[in-house]
C-alpha cells in the first residue's frame, strides 16, 4: 500500500465511521439481549436455559470468529484497518468484500494487491461495500415482516407444527447449498465436512442413548473440532 | 400459552422491529461516509467513468441476493432475528451456528416464540465475540495471527466445511427426505452451474442455485408433515 493511501485508509474520519458502525451494532445487540431476557421471564424461559445458550453460542462463535480474523488480513492490506474491521463486523463477510475490491481494480484493468490499490480504486471499493449493504440493511425493513406473514400462512395451511418445520427445512436447504461445493471439491475439505457431519450423529446418538446432556450443547463443538481435525490431516 | 405469545408479541417484537427498522437505514447512510469523505474532505474526486464500469456488474451480482438472504433468513431467525443478523453480517458461517447453538444448548425449538429468544441471545453473544477477537486482530496486526503454529493455522481452513456438515447432521432427524432432496438439488445444481450448462441464460442464476434446495427442503418437509397430520387424523377416527 503507497503512503498516499495509506493515509486516506487510516484516516481518522475512516476510523470515525468504523468506531460509529460498530457502535450501532453494539446498541442493537445489547437493545435486543436485554429484551429478550426481561421477556424470557414472562415466555416460561428459566435463568439456566439463558445461561446455557449463552455459553455455548459464544463458544461456538469462537472458531468461525478466528478464520474471519485469519481472512481478515488479506483485506487489510488492501484496504486498511478501519474499513476492513468495519466491514468484518458489521453486515459483510470475507468473500464480499474481497470482492468488492476485486471489481474496484478490475474496472482499471488490474488484479486486487495491495500495491494496485490508487486512492481512486479505494474510493470504488468503498463505494460498492456501501452500495452492497442496501439489500440488507433497506429491504429487510420492509420485506421481512412480509415474508413472515407469509410463512405463518403456509404453516397454518400445512397443519400442527408446520411454522417450526418450514424453519428447519430452511435451514437444511442452506446449508445444502453451503455444502455441496465441499461434496464436489473431492478434497481435504470434503473429508472435514463429511467428518463433522458423521461426528454429530454418532455424538447425538450417545446423547440420546446414554443421556448425556451436556452433549446437547457441546457436541457441535466438539463435531466441528472433530471434522477440522480429519481435515487436516488428510490435506 | 396466551400470557407467553403476548409477552414476545405484544413486550418484545414491537419494540425490537421498531429499533431495528431505524438502526439499520441509519447504518447505511454511514457506510457512505468513506467514499463521500474521500471525495469531499481529503479531495479524491471518483473517477466517474470506472465507477459506473464496476458498479454494473457488482449490482447485477448482487441484486438478486438482496431478495434471497431475507426469504432464506427470516423463517429461521423471524423478524428481529434477522435485522440483527442482517446488520452484523457472517451469517452461515457464524450467525446461524450461534443461533443453533443457542436453541440446542436451552432446548428450545427453531420457529417457535422461545426459540426466537434464544436466536437473539446467540446472535448477541456471537457480536460480542466476534467483535472482541477482531479488535485483537486489528490492533495487533498479523502478529497475533502469525504467533499461531502453523499447523494450527492450515488446519483452521477445515473448520467451516466440518462445521457445515455438523449442522446439516443436527437437523437431520425427522427431516430425512427433506435433507436428501435438498443435498441432491444443491450437488446437481452446483455442478452444472460450474459447468456453466446456464450460461445461455441472460443473466446470472446464483441466487437459483441457492433458493432452488431451500424451496424444494421446505415443499419436501411440509408434503412430509401434511402425510403425518393426515395419517394421524384417520388413526384418530379408527
Amino acid at each position: 500500500m503507497s503512503q498516499e493511501v495509506r493515509e486516506l485508509a487510516y484516516s481518522p474520519i475512516l476510523w470515525a465511521v468504523t468506531i460509529t458502525a460498530i457502535s450501532l451494532v453494539l446498541i442493537l445487540a445489547t437493545f435486543y439481549l436485554v429484551k429478550a431476557v426481561k421477556v424470557s421471564k414472562e415466555m416460561g424461559i428459566t435463568q439456566k436455559q439463558l445461561k446455557d445458550a449463552a455459553k455455548t453460542s459464544a463458544i461456538a462463535s469462537i472458531g468461525p470468529t478466528i478464520v474471519i480474523c485469519v481472512g481478515m488480513i488479506s483485506l487489510l492490506v488492501m484496504v486498511g484497518a478501519p474499513t476492513a474491521w468495519m466491514r468484518l463486523s458489521v453486515i459483510g463477510d470475507i468473500t464480499q468484500e474481497l470482492m468488492a475490491v476485486g471489481f474496484a481494480t478490475d474496472a482499471y484493468g488490474l488484479t486486487a494487491t495491495a500495491e494496485s490499490i490508487t486512492p481512486e480504486i479505494l474510493q470504488i471499493a468503498v463505494f460498492l461495500m456501501a452500495i452492497a449493504c442496501i439489500g440488507y440493511l433497506t429491504i429487510p425493513v420492509f420485506l421481512a415482516g412480509k415474508i413472515e406473514v407469509f410463512v405463518k400462512k403456509l404453516g397454518s395451511k400445512g397443519g400442527a407444527g408446520t411454522t417450526g418445520i418450514i424453519a428447519i427445512a430452511a435451514v437444511i436447504g442452506c446449508y445444502a447449498y453451503v455444502d455441496a461445493p465441499y461434496l464436489i471439491a473431492l478434497n481435504a475439505g470434503t473429508v472435514a465436512m463429511i467428518v463433522g457431519f458423521l461426528a454429530m450423529l454418532i455424538l447425538q446418538s450417545i446423547q440420546v442413548k446414554f443421556k448425556q446432556e451436556w452433549l446437547n450443547a457441546w457436541g457441535m463443538i466438539i463435531a466441528m473440532f472433530v471434522g477440522m481435525g480429519a481435515g487436516a490431516v488428510v490435506a | 400459552m396466551n400470557n407467553q405469545n403476548n409477552a414476545y408479541k405484544e413486550k418484545f417484537e414491537p419494540k425490537a422491529v421498531l429499533v431495528g427498522n431505524i438502526i439499520l437505514p441509519l447504518s447505511q447512510l454511514i457506510f457512505f461516509v468513506p467514499f463521500l469523505a474521500l471525495w469531499f474532505v481529503y479531495d479524491v474526486q471518483p473517477d466517474w467513468p470506472m465507477l459506473v464500469k464496476a458498479l454494473v456488474p457488482w449490482l447485477v451480482l448482487n441484486i438478486p441476493w438482496w431478495i434471497s438472504y431475507p426469504i432464506s433468513y427470516v423463517p429461521i431467525l423471524g423478524v428481529p432475528g434477522t435485522l440483527l443478523c442482517f446488520l452484523s453480517g457472517n451469517i452461515a458461517n457464524m450467525r446461524i451456528p450461534a443461533v443453533i447453538a443457542a436453541q440446542k444448548a436451552s432446548k428450545t425449538e427453531m420457529g417457535t416464540e422461545k426459540g426466537s429468544i434464544m436466536a437473539i441471545i446467540g446472535l448477541a453473544m456471537s457480536v460480542y465475540v466476534n467483535l472482541i477477537i477482531l479488535a485483537l486482530g486489528v490492533f495487533t496486526g498479523d502478529a497475533l495471527l502469525s504467533a499461531l503454529p502453523p499447523s494450527i493455522s492450515s488446519a483452521l481452513n477445515y473448520l467451516l466445511p466440518a462445521l457445515f456438515g455438523c449442522i446439516l447432521a443436527m437437523f437431520l432427524k425427522g427431516n430425512v427426505p427433506a435433507a436428501i432432496v435438498s443435498v441432491a438439488s444443491a450437488v446437481i445444481l452446483t455442478l452444472l452451474y460450474n459447468k456453466g450448462t446456464f450460461a445461455f441464460i441472460p443473466m446470472d442464476v446464483s441466487i437459483f442455485v441457492m433458493l432452488i434446495p431451500i424451496i424444494l427442503a421446505v415443499a419436501t418437509a411440509i408434503t412430509v408433515q401434511r402425510a403425518k397430520n393426515a395419517k394421524e387424523n384417520d388413526d384418530e377416527a379408527v
